[in-house]
């Protein structure tokens, strides 16, 4: 029986799971897991730790390894590696709505985290902040093709004249390619690293991600391999790491391309520090009376919220969601948490404030991951505006991560009916089967999902247990759809 | 597209969204081109990125955008924000028509407009005389022309 391996290297913990199957499974068989603390400092000291437990579990259990895998060193291994959570990407854009939404649409997708953002003209004061705490990579887009010059150029002058290339920041320039030797020049003038990808918004109504997110995704690569032993890991192996944020992306993908009879449906995969919602659905659906507003949304969407997760950021949690301060306790226990991220809540109270925590993490991540419908007049009647993605019929939403891995019978709170008004929705899932990653093996199956992606997808399937009821999200179901405009319509016939 | 061989400031005019409302833009037309003005009239049912297409090509100084339907805050919202991404972040925008529905104040109407980047907003009364003062000062003021 052939096997494969993989392995995460997380900023917590370091996991690893052996897979087998046979010609004609459909899924991988989980042979051996394991998993230890990750040694910070010298990461290939945690690494050998975890192969060393998988090739005693797999010598314990009598694992029937095949003819090509004499020994364990045999076993082709995929891994993945986070990167203290992901490369802090400082996003520069022209007009918020346009190419600054593009920047951050690109840097999320290619598995970053969104550091800061900056509109139109950099001033002294961004760039201090910059030099204060340089972001990883900065990535410089504005002008469609042929457009805006002026902002792109202020903004290479700025950072070229400061420190923050010198002290650690990669430059992505992603803009009006008419500005890209320009660019080029002003940063190769002072030795500092620049890379060109395509302009990502080329025209006001269309994006085009692909170069920048393999720009970012290589240079995610080259800093997490550099750091802290990495480079050793990858001799052994023979191959690059993944950064873990992509490997769920990819295996993501994979599910909605492989098994269209799953439908749309989403992940929100719940960290200590992070909150990562992924999304797949058709972002636009043929309503007639809808018009859609700003750039295109993608298929496959992917959001990190920072300030929202269990543990380091339980406190920015706690302000992100005011009704917390209503539970009594609440704001002692978070303050508890935030000393002591190690903290694993034993009581039934305690356990009862993490659950909370849960909810307004996922709750909060699902509302900004998703757009709103607006109602407008018109002279035709009543019509609505829809800005981001409408995630409605979305009836699959996957928990995972260390926290909703393990939990049972979890609801996503009815936060999200708060932001609600009679004119405003959120597009938000109406009904919904809320199922769990009872494994905690997407991140895992995520390295596997480009070379197995068929046994990566159904292992990953099966490893689902959905929760018994529907849950149902009131006040968002047929907004903005034709049955709805029986009441209201053509209330402006004397204009 | 139609473009007569003046020596005035080029301007571009049409009628945004699906409004067909073809009278007032000829008249528009007209009046603009014997005031002196370059017009490119891009006519009924013009899109923002026809506007700037137009705008880009000629060099105009200002886009003269009417809506006579009553939907003109939805079509027009988000022009400036094009321009400046298509690099004409200093184009004058006057709008004028019937620009929402019902009986809403015009200072009000005024002020949405403007926060959405118009430079002048009109009214169906208003004087196209005073509107082409306006444009022919505020054309000198932004591009000392």
């Amino acid at each position: 029986m052939p096997h494969v391996i993989s392995i995460d290297i997380g900023s917590t913990y370091t996991k690893g799971a052996v897979f087998g199957w046979q010609e004609g499974d459909k899924a991988f068989r989980l042979a051996a897991r394991a998993v230890v603390p990750t040694t910070v400092n010298y990461l290939p000291d945690g690494y050998r730790q975890v192969m060393a437990s998988l090739e005693e579990l797999c010598r314990r259990s009598g694992e029937p390894f095949s003819e090509t895998e004499a020994s364990f060193a045999d076993i082709p291994v995929y891994f993945s590696s986070s990167a203290k959570g992901g490369l802090n990407i400082a996003a520069l854009g022209i007009v918020p709505a346009l190419t600054l939404k593009a920047a951050k649409l690109t840097a999320l997708s290619a598995g970053g985290r969104i550091d800061r953002v900056y509109a139109y003209k950099l001033t002294r004061r961004d760039v201090a902040a910059l030099e204060a705490n340089p972001p990883d990579i900065i990535l410089l887009a504005g002008g469609t093709e042929g457009g805006n010059e002026v902002y792109v150029r202020h903004n290479g002058k700025m950072l070229s004249k400061s420190s923050v290339l010198a002290q650690r920041s990669v430059l992505v320039y992603a803009g009006n390619s008419v500005m890209a030797e320009e660019i080029e020049e002003m940063f190769a003038a002072k030795g500092f690293e620049v890379h060109i990808a395509d302009n990502i918004m080329p025209e006001v109504d269309r994006t085009d991600t692909v170069k920048a997110r393999e720009i970012i995704r290589s240079i995610f690569l080259d800093r997490i391999v550099k750091g802290r032993g990495l480079d050793t890991v990858v001799k052994e192996i023979g191959h690059n790491p993944n950064p873990t944020p992509y490997a769920v992306l990819r295996l993501v993908e994979a599910i909605y391309l492989k098994r269209p009879e799953m439908g749309e449906f989403m992940l929100i995969d719940m960290g200590g520090a992070t909150t990562d919602v992924y999304s797949c659905c058709q972002p636009v659906k043929s309503i007639e009376n809808v018009m859609f507003r700003g750039l295109p949304e993608p298929e496959v969407k992917r959001t990190v919220e920072g300030d929202l997760g269990m543990r380091v950021s339980a406190l920015s949690t706690f302000k992100a969601a005011p009704y917390l301060a209503e539970i009594p306790g609440m704001a002692e226990f978070v303050e508890k948490v935030d000393r002591d991220t190690s903290h694993i809540g034993v009581s039934e109270t305690e356990k009862s404030y993490d659950l909370a925590l849960a909810g307004a993490c996922s709750g909060e991540a699902l509302r900004r991951h998703a757009g709103k419908l607006r109602r407008v007049f018109t002279a035709v009647g009543e019509a609505f505006v829809q800005e981001g993605k409408d995630l409605r019929e979305i009836r699959t939403v996957i928990g995972s991560g260390g926290f909703l891995s393990r939990l049972h019978n979890f609801q996503i709170p009815d936060i999200l009916k708060r932001g609600n008004t009679a004119d405003n929705f959120l597009l938000v899932p109406e009904r919904f089967r809320y199922a769990r990653d009872k494994d905690y093996i997407f991140p895992l199956l995520g390295n596997l999902a480009d070379n197995y992606p068929l046994l990566a997808v159904q292992t990953a399937l099966d490893g689902l247990e959905y929760s018994e009821n529907e849950t149902v999200i009131p006040g968002v179901e047929n907004i903005g759809r034709s049955s709805s405009r029986s009441g209201a319509s053509c209330s402006c016939r004397d204009v | 597209m139609s473009t007569e061989n003046v020596s005035g400031p080029t301007i571009v005019l049409g009628v945004i969204g699906s409004d067909c409302h073809a009278v007032g833009n000829a008249i528009l037309y007209r009046v603009f081109s014997e005031a002196g003005f370059n017009v490119v009239n891009l006519g009924v049912m013009v899109s923002q990125d026809e506007y700037i297409d137009a705008a880009i090509e000629t060099n105009a100084k200002a886009i003269l955008v009417s809506s006579l339907y009553g939907q003109g805050e939805l079509d027009c919202e988000g022009l400036r924000e094009r321009c400046i991404e298509r690099g004409i972040d200093d184009i004058l925008l006057y709008v004028g028509g019937n620009l929402v529905i019902g009986k809403v104040d015009y200072a009000q109407t005024e002020a949405k407009f403007k926060k959405m980047g118009y430079d002048r907003v009109f009214t169906p009364e208003s004087d196209l005389n005073e509107v082409i003062k306006l444009l022919y000062a505020d054309i000198k003021e932004r591009f000392g022309e």
